[in-house]
């Protein structure tokens, strides 16, 4: 089951959060991590509009032999190549290094968005192909057990 | 006439009449017809009847679009200001009373939306010249830890610019991010509803009702009899 909703605008961000909501409610989600996947959601759009205009976001879900069952939620566009993955997850940092915090509020954001999903989900892929780029976040609706951390 | 005998020249000057008119609707005409006035039997009047009635539909599809065209144009207007109205409702900075500011904050917290906020709030302390603000965060349920040190960090550039600056309604699972965060809380004041913020600022004697409403719109003597009240009662 999946389900795409387009990203070109501010509003659109708003539908994709009802719609991850609405998904993550049926699969058995608790309160708190459906809005975390508001959040999640919100991210991966808002950064659709910030990078490359237009894009879309699908929602899936997944069944983990050992997780069991999860969400995925896939932001593609065709906007420029993330230059360096690790960067960008990186609070503070965009893509090709470290920002200037004094230029922090003027880009739209606080440069924690990546950082923000990466805490919000279990796991965080990210591939570009010929011109396609796919940010792909997996949450499962059983918590991880995080005891060595 | 029968179809067999028509001259060559007639054949001619009737494709040439055609172009003509072709030439003259392509150029941006709308009312050139073919003569209509062929007798029955004559092979171009079926023609000529075909092309006028192409160019009929043609125009009139194009003045249709020509309609949707402003129609769309009008809508488009209209969503554009709708969602400036909603941007702007993302981020309401409220003036409750003078010299108060609050930021009731609901929805989704997201760190792009707490960027737009802190500018709105800074700009607003400055603008309204403002020496409390209050940040209702009751709407909120979950926050990033980023996001939520953000917040807090916008609460002491709220300082830096000469104003108080508490946070009210703070959720159970905020807390716990905030605290997890391992951040020095001993700066920010918090309370449990935007009421309390509210009562706790009328009883430290920033401003009270009755004041307020003796003075009217001229907060500045406003400003002034406070300020001579704080250090009549010794802070």
């Amino acid at each position: 089951m999946s389900k795409g909703v387009s990203i070109r605008e501010k509003l659109d961000v708003f539908h994709a959060r009802q719609h991850v909501r609405g998904l993550a409610g049926q699969l058995g989600f608790g309160h708190i991590a459906r809005e975390e996947l508001a959040i999640v959601a919100s991210e991966l759009a808002t950064n659709i509009l910030k990078y490359a205009g237009v894009g879309e976001l699908e929602f899936r879900t997944v069944e983990d032999p050992v997780r069991g069952a999860g969400i995925v939620i896939e932001a593609r566009d065709a906007g420029p190549g993330i230059e360096n993955f690790s960067f960008a997850v990186r609070d503070g940092y965009g893509g090709s290094g470290p920002l200037d915090p004094a230029k922090l509020l003027t880009r739209g954001g606080i440069g924690a968005g990546l950082g923000a999903v990466v805490r919000m989900t279990d796991a965080l892929e990210y591939e570009y192909e010929a011109g396609n780029k796919c940010v792909r976040a997996t949450r499962y609706v059983r918590p991880e057990r995080r005891d060595v951390t | 006439m029968s179809a067999g005998t028509i001259s060559e020249n007639v054949v001619r000057e009737r494709i040439a009449d055609v172009l003509m008119m072709l030439a003259s609707i392509t150029s941006g005409s709308t009312s050139d017809r073919l003569p209509a006035e062929l007798p029955e039997d004559d092979p171009f009047a079926a023609l000529y009847a075909g092309i006028n009635e192409v160019v009929d539909t043609l125009i009139s599809g194009q003045e249709r679009l020509e309609t949707y065209k402003g129609e769309l144009e009008a809508k488009l207007d209209l969503i554009e200001r709708q969602r400036s109205a909603i941007r702007e409702l993302s981020t309401p900075v409220i003036e409750v009373w003078a010299n108060v500011l609050c930021l009731p904050v609901v929805g989704v917290m997201d760190t792009a939306r707490s960027a737009e906020m802190t500018e709105a709030l800074l700009r607003a302390v400055t603008e309204k010249k403002a020496r409390y603000a209050i940040i209702d965060v009751t709407g909120i349920e979950v926050m990033d830890t980023r996001t939520a040190d953000h917040f807090l960090r916008m609460a002491k550039a709220v300082r830096l610019l000469g104003a108080e600056c508490v946070v009210a309604g703070i959720s159970p699972s905020i807390a716990q991010t905030i605290v997890h965060m391992g951040v020095d809380l001993s700066g920010v004041i918090t309370y449990r509803t935007m009421r309390e913020a509210m009562e706790a600022h009328a009883k430290a004697g920033s401003f009270s009702k009755h004041e307020a409403l003796a003075n009217g719109a001229d907060t500045q003597n406003g400003e002034r009899d406070r300020e001579s009240r704080r250090q009549e009662n010794g802070g």
